[in-house]
């Protein structure tokens, strides 16, 4: 019953073979479905709105610019988050450099960040005491669990897709899930989310 | 549209639904008012929905949606960034042969005009034959001009923006300007105003910096061995020459710059071969203030901070609980923004020092011991 996430896909690889063929609709239809998640998830490794979104734009630059000679991915959404991911931690690693800091390692210099919702657009009282818990209990997993989740339920992604992202094999996403599934029993969330989601582990 | 019977949907199901998150990550009208609707007949499923809800939130964090016109820009910019070439030429076999012979060549050349000739007198040559690399453009079909006069001249090229010439300032600019970029050069001092065209950036050369504005004002000086550019209004982006070269040569679209705003500037020094990012000698207030806006009573100087930040467009950087026993009362209208800053450091025991082109105060705090 769930809308399918197969619709979504083939829709983004019509997109994809029209922005190969020079269709600029195809461009379009990409970035207006996608810029704000891939924003969204590029914000997770570097704080700076403006960096994002130039590493965001430059994504689709470059994909534009070699659309004759670019693949079909198998999936476009994995894809470009990937290329997202890939362009924020090497861009951000580079302007480390140029200011000077201490070039440190890559891996655990940018790190996927805690989370931290913005409360003042949370209206509701409850609601916004809720998203704080669970968030906080989010930010006691270890920051590859934390990426999994995000990337499982915020970005709504298949295991091979989050697999393909993260370059780990798909049954390590799957481990990953179950860790932090079990983390969160042991932190004690809050019970309907905690039961609801270790009710369904779809993966 | 019909909806499936959500009543059944666990906290997973509901964060994978399409309706769903166009409520919640989009911030669908639509979908938010057929929501509330249904959360108002079915309140057992409050809690359920909640919990989905804060979810998907947590995980947000701060909302990145951008409004259409945002996106359109966005898709413009993107189409016009592009009409480059496909393949990095370097990577070919053909000019890989070619660079080894020039090398060769060139070394030739060099250690045969070493020995020969003194190297007085070749700066200008040089800096022409590398401007050609950088703009065909500026050494075709342009106009010259030097302000020979002891005033400054001002000009208006074709896109209306303005050019204030600085005595002994020398602009260099196409009788037309290319397709996809507005190119001038300058040696000496100027003053730009660049009519705003965002499919046309505005390009500034000089022997050691590029500037790049979309539309904006700012001051450039060019001397012997630095160069500085100081911005008044606007975003400008400044790069060392020799990286602007290096990305037309390899078209890889990452240049390494640097970005200004209002009352910040960069200075190059060829000595030390780098930009270095700091605030004008004199910042000029962006909004007009009131004059009773800096009479301050027993204000706490955090805010007075804040209003400084909002009327000069800079940074300031303190640690706020540090400062919240600082309470400032005086009066700095009309004072510049270095003499306001000396005065309150004194008044509060703190100081103030300038980084990055930002304001750093350092504190030991204001509570009575």
């Amino acid at each position: 019953m769930k809308t399918s996430g197969n619709a979504a896909a083939s829709m983004d690889l019509l997109f994809w073979q029209q922005l190969k063929n020079g269709n600029e609709a195809g461009l379009r239809k990409l970035i207006e479905k996608y810029f704000n998640a891939l924003q969204n998830y590029g914000y997770k490794f570097l704080r700076d709105e403006d960096f994002v979104k130039d590493c965001v734009q430059e994504v689709f630059i470059e994909i534009w610019n070699r659309r004759e000679r670019v693949a079909v991915p198998e999936s476009v959404r994995a894809y470009l988050l990937s290329s997202v991911r890939k362009r924020v931690l090497r861009e951000g690693y580079r302007q480390r450099i140029n200011r000077d800091d201490e070039p440190a390692d890559l891996e655990n210099d940018l790190n996927f960040v805690e989370f931290s919702p913005e409360w003042s657009v949370i209206e509701q009282e409850s609601l916004a005491e809720t998203t704080r818990r669970i968030a906080d209990s989010l930010n006691l997993l270890p920051k590859r669990q934390r990426e999994v989740i995000y990337l499982r339920y915020y970005q709504n992604l298949e295991r091979d897709e989050i697999a393909e992202i993260m370059g780990v094999n798909p049954q390590s996403v799957s481990n990953l899930l179950q860790a932090a599934f079990k983390t969160f029993r042991d932190n004690w969330v809050g019970f309907f989310l905690l039961v609801e989601l270790i009710k369904t582990g779809s993966f | 549209m019909r909806h499936p019977d959500y009543r059944n949907y666990s906290v997973d199901d509901l964060t994978r639904d399409e309706y769903f998150r166009q409520w919640v990550i989009d911030r669908d009208s639509q979908s938010g008012a057929f929501w509330s609707e249904w959360l108002a007949e079915n309140p057992d499923c409050t809690d359920k929905v909640q919990v989905a809800r804060a979810f998907l939130q947590a995980l947000e964090e701060k909302n990145t949606a951008l409004q259409p016109a945002e996106l359109d820009q966005i898709f413009n910019d993107i189409l016009h960034s592009s009409q480059r070439q496909e393949i990095p030429f370097w990577r070919t076999t053909v000019f890989r042969i070619a660079a080894a012979l020039l090398l060769f060549i060139g070394l030739g050349y060099v250690s045969y005009s070493f020995l020969t000739k003194s190297r007085a007198g070749q700066p200008v040559g040089s800096r022409m034959a590398s401007l050609d690399d950088l703009s065909p453009a500026l050494t075709s079909d342009y106009t010259e001009t030097v302000n020979e006069s002891a005033e400054p001249r001002t000009f208006l090229l074709h896109d209306s923006s303005t050019v204030v010439l600085y005595p002994n300032g020398r602009l260099r600019y196409p009788n037309h300007f290319a397709a996809t970029k507005r190119e001038v050069y300058l040696s000496g001092r100027a003053f730009f105003s660049v009519k705003k065209n965002p499919k046309m950036p505005f390009w500034v050369y000089t022997d050691q910096i590029s500037t790049q504005v979309l539309g904006t004002s700012f001051l450039i000086t060019t001397g012997e061995t630095d160069a500085k550019v100081e911005v008044r209004s606007g975003r400008v982006s400044v790069y060392m020459r020799k990286d602007v070269v290096k990305e037309e040569t390899t078209r890889n679209n990452e240049l390494v710059g640097m970005v200004l705003t209002p009352n910040q500037q960069v200075v190059f020094s060829t000595t030390e071969k780098r930009l270095v990012k700091s605030v004008v000698e004199q910042p000029i207030t962006l909004h007009p203030v009131r004059q009773d806006a800096y009479v301050f009573e027993e204000t706490p100087v955090t805010d007075v901070f804040s209003l400084l930040e909002k009327t000069y467009g800079l940074t300031f950087i303190y640690d706020a609980s540090n400062l919240k026993e600082c309470y400032l009362t005086a009066n700095l209208a009309g004072e510049s923004l270095f003499e306001k800053l000396n005065l309150i450091c004194k008044i509060t025991r703190s100081s103030y020092e300038m980084v990055d082109g930002q304001i750093v105060i350092h504190s030991k705090g204001c509570e009575n011991k």
